[in-house]
């Protein structure tokens, strides 16, 4: 059972990368860029992320 | 761009849940590089199977997805060298630190870590350095 609840939230962990675009690593570099052409995603995919967290 | 922030939010969000799930149900702060670590060094005792199947789960549902959505490029750099130091330093340096992006700054940050904090400000800071360093002044990236 708890390997079950692992295995589903290894999947939602790799799904939400997936979604958010971390798996691109031009976003991963354009959020640590400041003097280039500044991404701020990866700020939302944290935001996103603690909100849930936060609350468990 | 107006879409890939309500996409960053949403994958977030999908991240922040499975992050709840493994710690109400398993107990334990879901920190990539610390699952990983503790299934590889024998440390993770009797919880190497469910760590196992975090990491399969990791692997296979954006695998899956994956075929459905299409396979995207991740724009990583093909030079194996390269991929393999960058390895290397993730490595010794989230295990220095106890952890890593997710371990840190998503967990650690939710309960208000005051350890999640500081390697969250280090590390954005040192990857901005090191974007700095290697585009900027160097510019081989």
């Amino acid at each position: 059972m708890r390997g079950l609840f692992a295995f589903v939230a290894g999947g939602l962990f790799g799904a939400g990368l997936l979604v958010s675009g971390m798996t691109d690593s031009r976003k991963v570099q354009g959020w640590l860029d400041i003097f280039g052409e500044w991404d701020p995603t990866l700020a939302f995919v944290m935001g996103g992320a603690m909100l849930p967290m936060a609350i468990a | 761009m107006q879409q890939e922030w309500i996409w960053g939010l949403a994958g977030g969000g999908l991240i922040g849940i499975a992050g709840a799930v493994y710690l109400l149900i398993n107990g334990h702060i879901m920190g990539a590089s610390g699952i990983v670590g503790s299934v590889v060094d024998g440390t993770a005792g009797n919880q190497t199977w469910e760590r196992v199947w975090f990491i399969a789960g990791l692997f296979l549902l954006p695998t899956i997805l994956s075929f459905w959505v299409g396979p995207r490029d991740n724009f990583i750099t093909d030079n194996l060298w390269a991929i393999a130091a960058a390895g290397i330093f993730v490595g010794v340096g989230t295990r220095l630190a106890n952890g890593c992006t997710s371990g840190h700054g998503i967990c650690g940050m939710s309960r208000l870590s005051l350890r999640g904090f500081v390697a969250t400000v280090f590390y954005i800071g040192a990857g901005g350095l090191s974007i700095i360093l290697f585009k900027d002044l160097l510019g081989v990236v």
